[in-house]
């Protein structure tokens, strides 16, 4: 039995934190379990997650698979040096092939860019004991024995953790001390059926996590194809096929294309859509695109289409004074070509929120959801797009009005903020008359040339303020980890541009942030 | 474009569709505001053509990107969409752009968020495809980009595609830019006018270096309003066709 709990790497700073700009938590779980459930089922062909409602965690049976990741030639120690060179802990693996199965798949899920805690135990609650507090007995340099566990490692509810808490009962040794006949009645049922799976495996089955399909169509090929007109006309059948087996009033939201190659290699793809469609054209139009750039080596023997998420189709009510009726609908077709080529995160939409740190001041989400494949796990609509639906207005899906309180502040000077914000802020060297003072003119020691012109010719350039607006003072941000505070000012220069600068105030550097115009 | 209110009664249902039965089916405003009202009254048409490509030159920091968002903005009006093609076209995967669109500022001009999609391809040649598109979709009310450098290939292209959706393409290039061909319907060159008081708003001039079915040259000064943000005039119209010639 082995177990991942598995999270983000620890971001290094604001500038880390923007490259995932816009991301819900949820989103980013979504993200990252999908990537998880993909990566271990290459490893196992049971894989499931922890059966709680937020799982956090997935499990793998690795039952009779460690002779596949043993490798012969080595000695015992030979798979365990692949583990980042610090010999492997006692609960990552008895054998020589569970210890390079483990090391294999930390790799793996931090290639993905996702750090984990990974145990191999004989039962689940044993292997989640150990992946969750392994480290902490670790690091406090406690024997590696169930004994020095502490209780919480029993997946327990706050209810009981409480009870233990206040009977002094804090590891796992002074818990399995008493009597097991006494635990129920005074503990309540939840204490002797964890302990009990936590030592007995037959109490607890991994069940496995299967991405439904709602419908599939595929095709076997007598003699393997490359050409394109070929693929496109096998995609043809295959689509009439799976659009025909969809319920009456359903449409396609997700699309996964997989295809075999003559020497055995399986290639996939996925397509997703801004609202789900039923309509053939599009749809082959968008895997035109993937089909384009997907490397195909050798002719394809095999293709399957399979839709794992579907949603019902939008009416739309045309109004009769309505000057262009098809407008929502073209929209869409625009954001599911390019999300399909670009990606869904390179199509995003914006959100203000009330930040005082101009970086986070906006977040962009993709305008197509993360969807991971199962309909428990797919968000809902809100009520309030489902309503809108129904009336049929021609209008984003989401939000009231274009103009309510959440989309921002009302207009404002549209002089105040730059339109173009550099990614990071980059280092200038200013002059000021006061030591706090405002600047007098300043040179940018840079190898980017935001100035244009050479770069030879700017990197020697003071250029002199003639005015300035500030300074806008922000203090924010102790929640991140660290305090931002910083001192904006807007600074025109003797030829009449207008730029954004801020000083640091933690060490006095000044910064470059934006340019207006 | 401006939108009537949904009719209330039968009556008004009826005296609509005789009004449209006798003036043919209601077509689009032939043009859309440039967001001031002083340069819409040089432009001919009083704004800026649907379907047609608007270029604003100038140095980074000198006031041609505001501009033109302002003018995106003001296209959009309360129900359009302004798509922005993030990016100067140049970047790569592994060199990502080190200036990034800012949406906040479309905001402050008066969009709201829900108005706005940004789209950032990765490469150039994604860059020149998603520009593209957008240019073609007719759902769009504006495209707003910043390409560093544009083959007269790939310009004729976006305007021909402008030509077919009715959407009006705001391209911010360089000053340099001003010696490439062009395929820009509208060409406007902004220099910034330094000043020294400092209760005083931006000043910057405004030249309009081509224009289709203009027959002057002109320039005028804009100053921008502390208090309200808007651009008026304040040096008037110059017209000058011998260099306007020369630009051309």
């Amino acid at each position: 039995m082995l177990e991942t709990n598995s999270r983000r790497r620890p971001t290094g700073g604001p500038d880390d934190a923007a490259a995932h700009d816009g991301e819900t938590a949820q989103e980013r779980w979504l993200r990252q379990a999908e990537v998880a459930l993909q990566i271990g089922q290459d490893f196992s062909p049971t894989v499931g997650l922890e059966p709680f409602d937020f799982p956090r965690s997935m499990l793998l049976d690795i039952t009779g698979l460690d002779h596949l990741h043993a490798k012969p030639g080595q000695g015992t120690g030979g798979a365990a040096s692949a583990n980042a060179g610090s010999l492997p802990l006692p609960y990552q693996g008895k054998t020589p092939g569970e210890r390079a199965l483990v090391a294999r798949l930390h790799h793996e899920l931090r290639r993905q860019g996702l750090a984990a805690s990974i145990a191999v135990a004989d039962t689940i609650g044993a292997a989640w004991a150990w992946a969750h507090y392994g480290p902490e007995l670790v690091a406090a340099g406690k024997p590696l024995c169930t004994e020095a566990l502490p209780v919480a490692a029993l997946r327990l509810s706050a209810e009981p953790l409480a009870r233990l808490e206040a009977l002094g009962i804090e590891w796992l040794g002074q818990l399995m001390a008493l009597p097991r006949a006494a635990l129920p009645s005074r503990l309540g049922a939840e204490v002797p059926l964890r302990l009990e799976q936590l030592e007995d495996a037959a109490a607890e089955v991994i069940v496995a996590y299967r991405p439904p399909v709602l419908a599939a169509a595929g095709r076997s090929l007598e003699f393997p194809a490359k050409s394109p007109e070929v693929l496109e006309a096998l995609l043809t059948q295959l689509l009439a096929e799976v659009i025909a087996t969809l319920p009456a009033g359903q449409g396609i939201e997700q699309l996964v294309c997989r295809l075999r190659e003559e020497g055995g290699r399986w290639l996939q793809f996925a397509v997703g859509l801004y609202q789900a469609t039923a309509r053939a054209d599009h749809l082959l139009g968008l895997m035109r695109l993937r089909l384009e750039t997907l490397p195909l080596a050798e002719p394809v023997e095999e293709l399957h289409l399979e839709v794992p998420a579907a949603g019902e189709l939008t009416w739309q009510q045309r109004q009769l004074f309505e000057p262009r009726p098809d407008i929502a609908r073209q929209r869409a077709l625009l954001i599911d070509r390019l999300s399909t080529r670009l990606g869904r995160r390179a199509v995003l939409r914006a959100r203000c929120v009330p930040d005082a740190q101009p970086e986070f001041a906006c977040r962009l989400e993709p305008l197509i959801p993360p969807r991971l494949r199962g309909t428990t796990l797919r968000q809902r609509r809100p009520a309030s797009a489902q309503r809108r639906r129904m009336t049929g207005k021609n209008r984003w899906p989401s939000g009231s009005s274009p103009r309510d309180g959440s989309s921002g502040s009302p207009a404002a000077d549209p002089w105040l903020r730059p339109w173009r914000l550099f990614a990071r802020p980059t280092p200038v060297e200013v002059v000021s008359v006061a030591p706090d003072g405002p600047p007098q003119s300043f040179m940018v020691r840079s190898r980017q040339r935001p100035l244009g012109g050479s770069r030879a010719a700017t990197q020697a350039r003071l250029l002199r303020i003639v005015r300035h607006w500030g300074p806008e003072r922000i203090e924010t941000a102790w929640w991140r980890g660290q305090l931002v505070r910083r001192d904006y000012y807007r600074v025109e220069i003797e030829d009449g541009r207008w730029f954004w600068l801020f000083r640091d105030l933690r060490n006095g550097r000044w910064f470059w942030h934006g340019s207006f115009g | 474009m401006t939108e009537l209110p949904h009719p209330t009664s039968r009556d008004e249902i009826l005296a609509r569709l005789r009004e449209a039965m006798a003036h043919g089916p209601a077509c689009a405003a032939e043009t859309v505001s440039s967001g001031c009202s002083d340069l819409d009254a040089i432009l001919p048409g009083g704004g800026f053509r649907r379907g047609t490509l608007v270029e604003w030159l100038g140095e980074p920091g000198a006031g041609a990107g505001v501009l033109a968002l302002l003018a995106a903005v003001a296209a959009c009006g309360r129900d359009g969409t302004l798509l922005v093609v993030d990016g100067d076209g140049t970047h790569t995967r592994h060199s990502p752009p080190s200036e990034r669109f800012y949406p906040p500022a479309a905001v402050g001009a008066g969009l709201a968020a829900q108005q706005l999609i940004v789209v950032r391809p990765a490469n150039a040649v994604d860059y020149t495809w998603a520009l593209d598109q957008a240019m073609r979709c007719p759902a769009l009310a504006a495209v707003l980009a910043w390409p560093q450098r544009l083959s007269p290939t790939a310009f004729r292209r976006l305007q021909l595609a402008a030509e077919s959706s009715g959407t009006v393409g705001f391209l911010v290039r360089p000053a340099s830019a001003q010696n490439t061909p062009s395929w820009a319907d509208v060409r406007l060159l902004v220099h910034p006018q330094p000043q020294t008081d400092p209760s005083a708003g931006r000043s910057l001039m405004l030249e309009l270096v081509r224009c289709r079915g203009a027959a002057h040259h002109h320039r005028i000064v804009l100053e921008s309003d502390h208090a309200t943000g808007t651009l008026r005039v304040v040096a008037g119209n110059q017209q000058s066709p011998s260099s306007y010639r020369r630009a051309r």
